[in-house]
């Protein structure tokens, strides 16, 4: 028995928020110089009574435009921007989709790993027989959790939300996972407040960063040099360890899609790993670092340009918040 | 002084590497003067620290810590081309 990704379908807000929009709001900065080195001009971004429930299940109404939603069986829904503490917004979803009440529904907590995580989940559902047809969905909305005057952090976020259609199969399409864990780096990519550790606090004192970048506890921190390092060190041997435990070389790989952080995080990746300019895919230009959906969205637009074609192996591998990691290659 | 012209020599290819690929016309011909970390951002010097760290481990045979910012006044080290050469021969 087997499972493989039948289709994935995208969902964006429909505020854009352009650098010149950015530029506007700090004078002082750079804006076009900072947008060009990280490789994103434009972003999407949720209105304010706008959530990751709502593009969710947006997303999910696109995929059943071609697929019947009443064969799903269960739904899996990634988000560090749930609607409520409890219950899920799996739960939730599953009533908005008007799905049958005999399907599993939960949802995980990770970020840019958080499609690498979702999909294995998936394939151990699907291989156990619990499950057939599983609807895996991405949905976050980090601009939620950043500070107006935070600069550095609404350039590179986006929001959006994926639903990608897992489904079992007579041959196994997805391969051998590598997941890892690195909590030491947790206090890098943080939002300090707001969980039972430390509360919401309206009174939250205002910071400015290095980079004159405000924020307080009750926002986004994300200390993007020790993330690069992080990245840098850690992934290539990620990607070295999941070919050896798909007995594969890096020749065998058609095509690599890594979480889309950055541009330049990426170009410096596949320098490392020495992975030609044709063999890897930069799509944030548009829609900037979307966290979890990043690699759906990146496999979506690379088979619509015709990057990878049927019979091709693809290294998917999402890393960040956590720190957490994981890497699969898959058969399209 | 032998470690030390060895560990002048990775940084110098470093950054010519750096030079080419964000043309940085300053780091095309380092020099012991060039200066570093006034002429990059956060981004840029990871990059760098990274790239020395695995050319370091190729020629010493010994893994470091380039790149520390928990280190209070951290940048001083990327101050210059001696600066660096001098932290990185204490590591």
């Amino acid at each position: 028995m087997g499972s493989y990704i039948k289709d994935v379908a995208c969902f964006f807000p429909s505020n854009v928020l352009y650098n010149d929009d950015l530029q506007r709001d700090f004078p002082d900065r750079n804006v076009a110089k900072m947008g060009n080195k990280i490789g994103i001009h434009k972003r999407y971004i949720v209105g304010n009574s706008e959530t990751a429930l709502d593009l969710a299940e947006g997303a999910c109404n696109k995929l059943f435009e071609k697929h019947d939603k009443a064969k799903i069986d269960f739904i899996i829904l990634c988000t560090q921007s749930p609607d409520y503490y409890l219950p899920t917004s799996a739960c939730i979803l599953q009533k908005k989709l008007g799905l049958s009440k005999s399907i599993g529904a939960f949802d995980i907590n990770q970020g840019c790993s958080g499609f690498v995580y979702g999909l294995s989940i998936a394939k151990g559902l699907i291989e156990a027989s619990i499950a057939s047809n599983i609807l895996l969905v991405m949905a976050d909305t980090y601009s939620k959790h950043i500070n107006k005057e935070d600069l550095g952090n609404r350039l590179i976020f986006g929001d959006a939300a994926t639903a990608i259609l897992v489904e079992k199969s007579n041959k196994q399409q997805i391969g051998n996972f590598v997941l890892g864990t690195d909590g030491n780096g947790y206090n890098n990519l943080i939002v300090p407040n707001g969980g039972m550790r430390c509360r919401f606090n309206p009174d939250s004192e205002v910071v400015i960063g290095d980079r004159n970048d405000k924020r307080s506890d009750n926002d986004l921190y994300m200390n993007g040099s020790e993330i690069f390092y992080f990245v840098g060190k850690e992934i290539p041997l990620v990607i070295d360890e999941t070919l050896s435990k798909n007995n594969l070389i890096k020749d065998n790989i058609d095509f690599y899609l890594f979480h889309q952080a950055n541009e330049y995080m990426i170009n410096f990746l596949a320098k490392k790993l020495k992975i030609k300019s044709e063999r890897y895919y930069n799509n944030i230009e548009d829609i900037g670092n979307t966290v979890s959906s990043t690699i759906p969205i990146a496999l979506k637009r690379s088979l619509e340009k015709g990057l990878i074609k049927k019979g091709d192996r693809v290294m998917l591998c999402g890393f960040g918040v956590g720190y957490s990691w994981g890497a699969v290659i898959i058969e399209i | 002084m032998e470690v030390k012209n060895k560990i002048e020599r990775i940084v110098v290819e470093c950054l010519i590497i750096l030079a080419e690929e964000e043309k940085i016309k300053s780091f095309e011909k380092p020099t012991s003067d060039t200066k570093i970390a006034s002429q990059v951002d956060s981004m840029s010097l990871v990059a760098l620290s990274v790239d020395i760290e695995e050319k370091y481990e190729e020629v010493f045979d010994k893994e470091i810590k380039v790149l520390n910012e928990s280190e209070a006044n951290f940048l001083l080290n990327f101050e210059n081309v001696t600066s660096l050469v001098e932290y990185i021969s204490k590591l």
